[in-house]
């Protein structure tokens, strides 16, 4: 049996127990045997050539080398000898129903730009169905790293044959035997060597399993992969493969996100939302008055004192209604004000100094000159300071205005922003806005759908509520409405309709009939639209017709290979619901 | 394929790798001038257990038959050759221009890369025109052929030119497994055995070559593969030379090593495979020759230990060699106390349950 308790990413939490009183938590440790050392109490699986049915612990049976055979045709969990074939060629082998070894992964790592296709290949192979074993591979060090790519399960063999070299491991690499003397002081044998290493890597696989539990894991590989330039490497390599990492990136989680190093400009969570920002959202249509502000460390932004300032001077415009508020911040690039309640919007935390990195700067250049294609905005006020001006002035109009000359929350400034608002309202054509937070809940959905959805969503529909609970509401009733956790629309099956028009996020379910309007199991999945991610919101169609509407637990490839764990967090049910 | 290749000991797969990894032999666009042979030089040897110098030279032909096809994994030797058609009296030619240096060394060897005895390599004329020039003056001549090009046949026109004839024969792995998944080898071990029958029905001497942890192969895999082979073919061979792979450039084994999924092998096994298999021959009445020539030794492309010791465990292996007496080898076991042979021990453990290459 294998149970996903919780994923971050790549990475898992799974219980596996494939027999009575076996069970182990992935990411683990095997233990393949050997005469050097016995296996601590806490070791949850060994590899055996000579397997004895052991009790209370998972075994696993060679089946030794293609040219010398072990244990062929022996019961139980055996790992198939690796077939030679091709040096390009990888190899995924099948050991019973729930487990997949990534062959020779050890070999493969030591060479990152041959491991990053490597990997997603034969992760990839084994489906996420089935746990992966990295042969080889790991050390307390980089186990964070291999864990957020996919791996679930290593090995001791990098452990014991760093002991027998004289090597300590710490998280920060490898320690000779002088150097672990000075720090831990006693005589350092090659007995004291295994004892520290395995429990260096019983501690940090701890780690990374509460990390992963935390929705954390992203920042706690950024903080180990700054050891070891080839781990970095390998980071940097995977955040350019989007498909895979972001394939199983979440669109939300309750913890804070870090982005505090170079990597973090390129993760794939941050990643997607400006893509998403650039490719799918419409800013609100009566827009015509861009106002670019800064950031601020509380999120979301207008709960900051900074924000709160802004909002006044714009509320008390009068013309608030066709001003388009845009923040600009890293690694995000620009975060409009619909958005700034959605993922990693609301929680990211960034190291600010006022001074822009480059790579920084291209991004919000990125996503700026995206902005104004989408809209042709008849002003632009700038009120952020100068440096930040610099980094965007080309691409704005010449007769763009800028508001901030000292600080933006000091009072002369503001003041600025107000008489510059005074002055469009005077100059600008009278206009009426009938439904700006209606326009704001579509430039939402456009974001969270695309543009084709968003229309048909909002298509006759009105506003009413207030933020953070604002209610979308059609002729045939609520279609629906956004919440403070989440950000995002949560969706009605009125609602989901439109997703099932226009064929994005649905799940199709299998012939059964679904009781319970918490959970839908991943068992009851037939299909799912393989761009669904887990925390979006999903449509429920069975036998072609809508059932209801939730929440995604699992990214999509999960929901069709895993056979247990909640699927979608299911909101309502239509139709022939008990 | 040549019609001499047996289809059973063929891994289509490796082959194809083998053969597109060998069209960047940069020789095949231009093998230069084929009257010059590639190499040329003097040595020191052994005769029937007594030192002696040798006259090695190296001819440039067309290339090994089966490395045209493919070929096997681990062979580098297909970079020198000229991968176009060398006629006979170029390699005449060639050889003449050699045998100008020649200093009335005992043993004269003669390689190419290939087998001297393929008759489309090194044609019937050439072969008896070369022994004809060596004459009489060298007590022994060595070349080298793969198994299927040796039978009566071959012999019976070069019966007569040299004093004595003496033929290396690949044999690498008495494991049929290994001979097909492996290295590739095109023929399986019944292939050596006929072969030397037909040598000692000329009286011909044959040099057995075994390859210790050919690729894909694990630690515990080669001690036990090159201790087995060893106790093959011993029975059927005057020497038995064991070879450890080293990683040569343009081979399926560079790139396996490349990917970081080959280590050559350890010193220790080369030790301990000559001392388990001498001891086990010798019961079965082997008195010849056992040795092992170690290329690239100490270096990460050649067989090697932890770097500490690998010049000890050498001076062993050459004293063994000398001598003949396996009693070095036992000694080297014992007195040379590193660290690694821990580290040795626990990789060969490790081998057959951890499912990867590189350090197992």
């Amino acid at each position: 049996m294998l149970e996903v308790a919780f994923r971050d990413g790549r990475g898992r939490v799974a219980r596996w127990k494939p027999g009575e009183g076996q069970e182990l938590r992935s990411p683990g440790l095997l233990w393949p045997e050997n005469s050097l050392a016995s296996p601590p109490a806490w070791v949850q699986a060994v590899v055996t050539a000579a397997p004895t049915a052991r009790k209370g612990v998972i075994e696993l049976v060679s089946g030794g080398t293609w040219f010398y055979p072990l244990n062929e045709g022996a019961p139980g969990l055996v790992v198939p000898a690796p077939q030679p074939g091709p040096t390009v060629q990888v190899q995924v082998l099948s050991v019973g129903q729930e487990l997949a070894v990534f062959h020779d992964a050890g070999g493969w790592a030591t060479n990152p730009k041959n491991l990053a296709g490597a990997l997603v290949e034969a992760r990839t192979q084994a489906t996420p169905g089935r746990l992966l074993w990295a042969p080889a591979l790991g050390t307390p060090q980089d186990y964070a790293l291999w864990a957020y790519l996919g791996m679930d399960l290593f090995d001791v063999s990098p452990l014991l044959l760093a002991a027998v070299r004289g090597t300590a491991l710490s998280l920060d690499g490898e320690l000779s035997i002088p150097q672990a003397e000075r720090l831990f002081g006693g005589t350092w044998d090659v007995e004291r060597l295994v004892a520290h290493n395995l429990e260096e890597a019983r501690l940090e696989l701890e780690r990374v399993r509460s990390a992963i539990e935390a929705g954390t894991l992203r920042a706690l590989v950024e903080r180990r992969v700054y050891g070891r330039a080839s781990m970095v490497e390998v980071l940097r390599r995977f955040d350019r493969e989007h498909g895979y990492l972001e394939a199983a990136t979440p669109r939300n989680r309750a913890a804070t996100l870090p982005c505090m190093t170079a990597e973090s400009l390129t993760m794939p969570e941050v990643e997607a939302f400006r893509r998403r920002f650039r490719d799918a959202y419409e800013p609100p249509a009566s827009t015509d008055i861009l106002v670019l502000l800064p950031c601020s460390a509380k999120k979301p932004y207008k709960t900051s004192r900074s924000h709160r300032k802004f909002i006044e001077v714009l509320e008390n415009s009068g013309i608030r209604g066709r001003i388009h508020e845009v923040m600009v911040t890293s690694p995000l690039g620009l975060v409009s004000r619909e958005l700034e309640d959605v993922y990693p919007a609301n929680r990211y935390d960034v190291p600010v100094t006022g001074h822009w990195l480059r790579d920084e700067e291209a991004i919000v250049r990125e996503q700026l000159a995206a902005l104004l294609s989408k809209r042709p905005y008849a002003h632009v006020v700038v009120h952020m300071g100068q440096a930040t001006f610099d980094v965007v002035r080309d691409l704005l109009p010449e007769e763009t205005r800028h508001t901030s000359l000292h600080h933006p929350t000091s009072d002369e400034d503001l003041t600025r922003l107000g008489e510059e608002l005074a002055r469009l309202k005077a100059a600008l054509p009278a206009k009426t806005v009938p439904d700006r937070r209606l326009e704001d809940l579509r430039a939402l959905a456009s974001f969270q759908f695309g543009a084709t959805v968003a229309a048909d969503l909002t298509d006759g529909a009105r506003s009413h509520g207030r933020l953070p609970f604002l209610k979308l509401e059609g002729p045939e009733g609520q279609r629906g409405q956004t919440t403070p956790e989440r950000g995002v629309l949560s969706l009605t099956p009125a609602g989901a309709a439109a997703l099932v028009r226009h064929g994005v996020n649905r799940v199709f379910l299998k012939s059964f009939q679904i009781k319970s309007t918490s959970s839908l199991f991943a068992v009851g999945v037939e299909s799912c639209d393989p761009a669904v991610r887990p925390g979006d919101e999903v449509a429920l169609v069975q036998d072609g017709a809508l059932r209801g509407c939730g929440v995604a637990e699992m990214p999509a490839a999960e929901m069709t290979a895993l056979k247990r764990g909640v699927a979608v967090t299911v909101r309502h049910l239509t139709g022939g619901a008990a | 394929m040549s019609e001499k290749v047996d289809t059973r000991f063929v891994n289509p797969d490796l082959n194809a790798e083998a053969r597109k990894i060998r069209e960047r032999i940069a020789m095949r666009q231009d093998p230069g001038d084929l009257t010059e042979y590639i190499r040329c030089w003097s040595e020191d040897d052994v005769i029937d257990d007594h030192p002696c110098r040798a006259f090695v030279v190296i001819l440039k032909t067309r290339g090994c038959t089966w490395a045209l096809a493919g070929g096997c994994t681990m062979c580098g030797y297909a970079n020198e050759s000229a991968w176009s058609k060398v006629s006979e009296s170029e390699l005449v030619a060639q050889f003449e221009r050699a045998w100008g240096r020649y200093k009335d060394e005992e043993l004269v060897k003669i390689y190419t890369s290939g087998s001297f005895l393929d008759r489309h390599e090194v044609m019937p004329g050439a072969q008896k025109r070369i022994l004809a020039l060596i004459g009489e003056r060298p007590s022994k001549v060595a070349f080298e052929s793969l198994p299927s090009f040796i039978d009566d046949e071959t012999f019976l026109p070069l019966a007569g030119l040299v004093r004595r004839m003496e033929v290396g024969i690949g044999v690498e792995s008495a494991n049929d497994r290994v001979l097909r998944d492996s290295v590739n080898k095109g023929h399986g071990f019944a292939a050596f055995p006929k072969a030397a029958e037909a040598c000692r029905r000329h009286g011909v001497s044959v040099k057995a070559y075994l390859m210790a942890k050919p690729p894909f192969l694990k630690e515990s895999d080669a001690l036990v593969d090159a201790t087995r082979t060893i106790v093959a073919a011993a029975p059927h061979s005057n020497v038995v030379s064991l070879n450890p792979t080293n990683v040569q450039s343009n081979t399926v084994v560079d790139a396996l090593y490349r990917r970081g999924s080959y280590r050559p092998p350890w010193l220790w096994t080369i030790v301990q495979a000559l001392l388990d298999g001498r001891t086990e021959a010798e019961k079965a009445g082997f008195s010849g020759i056992l040795k092992s020539d170690v290329v690239a030794a100490g270096m990460s492309r050649g067989a090697h230990n932890c770097g500490t010791c690998d010049e000890d465990v050498g001076g062993y292996l050459k004293k063994y060699k000398a001598t003949q007496d396996k009693a070095w080898l036992a000694r080297c076991l014992a007195d040379v106390k590193c660290p690694c042979r821990r580290e040795w021990q626990l990789v060969r453990e490790l081998g057959p349950l951890v499912p990867a290459y590189g350090v197992l």
